[in-house]
């Protein structure tokens, strides 16, 4: 049962790795499994999945400096995005961040299913994100243990709520620019191969817009996230200044 | 030019382990798994993932290299050696690990018994 899976796992490694290592890899699963090495295998496979695609995005994203909404590799940054972000919630929720590797190594490794899956995957982790945040994602700088002590301030837990629309109005953005891949569904299911015109002129200005909205939105959460700051220092310089009083 | 062995250092634990296992004679992937396993009485295993990922950066640091053996059981398997270069590595890291060791001996023990 679990050789299937494993075989899978090996097969959604980046390409280099798997030519050099995948059948031995595979050799040693066999072996290991016989010997009652049980499910944590397959927590070693995804575990090497996540960091082989983790140093494949570091290496390529230092290479690939071009970026914009017209740009061949917009949805393509976006979707290394998507693999950051589950490099990051992997400590809150190892189950998401896995479904997030898992998605993004099928859409680098079948090319024929790539520009489909690309739409699907972005569809998927759009709504998963605006649906289900991960608490300590979303808790940004003001959570610490001072924050958690802080946290009856109501100017503290307006901002907080402020912030969360903010983030779930630029995840709905992801959505739209998402959608506009949506048309390469159509084509794995029968559809046109060629895409026309008129397709490619709605997905750039889908994506355009989406593009251009993201930004005011990222400045806000930006000076949002320095007021926060500034609330907690003001709290802690008060609080701090209460207790020298009492020393003195 | 050599190049020097503590410019590899530290070494990830399960590398470490890895240059261990071929210290004694050449082995396979999945000997590799199984001596690690043995060398350290079953309290740390490595999977296939982390060993291919750790047998990729010793073979581009030159630490071992591939050796062309065939392997009558199974041909997909590959033999990996320990270099010259990844025995200096491994020695100056026992000896790094050494020195912390009798380090920490020397502060954690009660002032009583310390040697004089």
């Amino acid at each position: 049962m679990m050789s299937p899976i494993y075989a899978l796992l090996i097969r959604l490694h980046p390409e280099k790795f798997r030519r050099r290592f995948g059948a031995e890899m595979m050799a040693a699963f066999e072996q290991a499994a016989m010997d009652g090495w049980g499910v944590r295998l397959l927590v070693d496979g995804v575990l090497s999945l996540a960091r082989q695609w983790l140093k494949e995005i570091d290496g390529s994203s230092r290479a690939d400096q071009t970026f914009g909404p017209a740009g061949p590799g917009y949805l393509e940054i976006l979707r290394r995005r998507s693999i950051e972000v589950a490099s990051r919630v992997w400590r809150f929720n190892a189950a998401w961040a896995t479904v997030l590797i898992l998605l993004y190594a099928i859409g680098n490794n079948w090319p024929l299913a790539l520009n489909s899956t690309r739409a699907v995957i972005f569809v998927l982790v759009s709504l998963l994100l605006i649906l289900k945040t991960s608490p300590g994602l979303m808790q940004g700088p003001t959570e610490t243990m001072l924050a958690l002590s802080l946290k009856e301030n109501p100017r503290l837990a307006q901002l907080k709520i402020e912030r969360q629309q903010l983030e779930n109005s630029s995840y709905f953005l992801l959505l739209l620019a998402s959608m506009a891949g949506v048309q390469h569904v159509i084509q794995l299911l029968g559809g046109q191969v060629n895409i026309d015109t008129t397709a490619r002129v709605i997905r750039l200005v889908i994506v355009s817009s989406a593009f251009l909205a993201a930004i005011p939105i990222q400045v806000r959460l930006q000076k949002m996230h320095r007021a926060a700051i500034e609330v907690l220092q003001t709290e802690i310089d008060a609080i701090r200044s209460a207790q020298s009083k009492d020393l003195a | 030019m050599v190049p020097d062995p503590y410019s590899y250092l530290p070494l990830a634990p399960a590398a470490l382990h890895i240059l261990l296992a071929l210290a004694e004679e050449d082995r396979h992937g999945y000997g590799i798994m199984q001596e690690v396993a043995r060398a350290s009485h079953d309290q740390y295993r490595i999977g296939p993932g982390t060993l291919y990922e750790n047998l990729q950066k010793l073979v581009a640091g030159s630490l071992i290299a591939e050796v062309r053996r065939r392997d009558n059981v199974d041909p997909r398997r590959r033999y990996y050696r320990l270099t010259s270069l990844g025995k200096r590595v491994a020695l100056s890291e026992i000896d790094r690990l050494e020195e912390i060791f009798r380090k920490a001996k020397g502060h954690l023990r009660p002032a009583h018994v310390r040697k004089p």
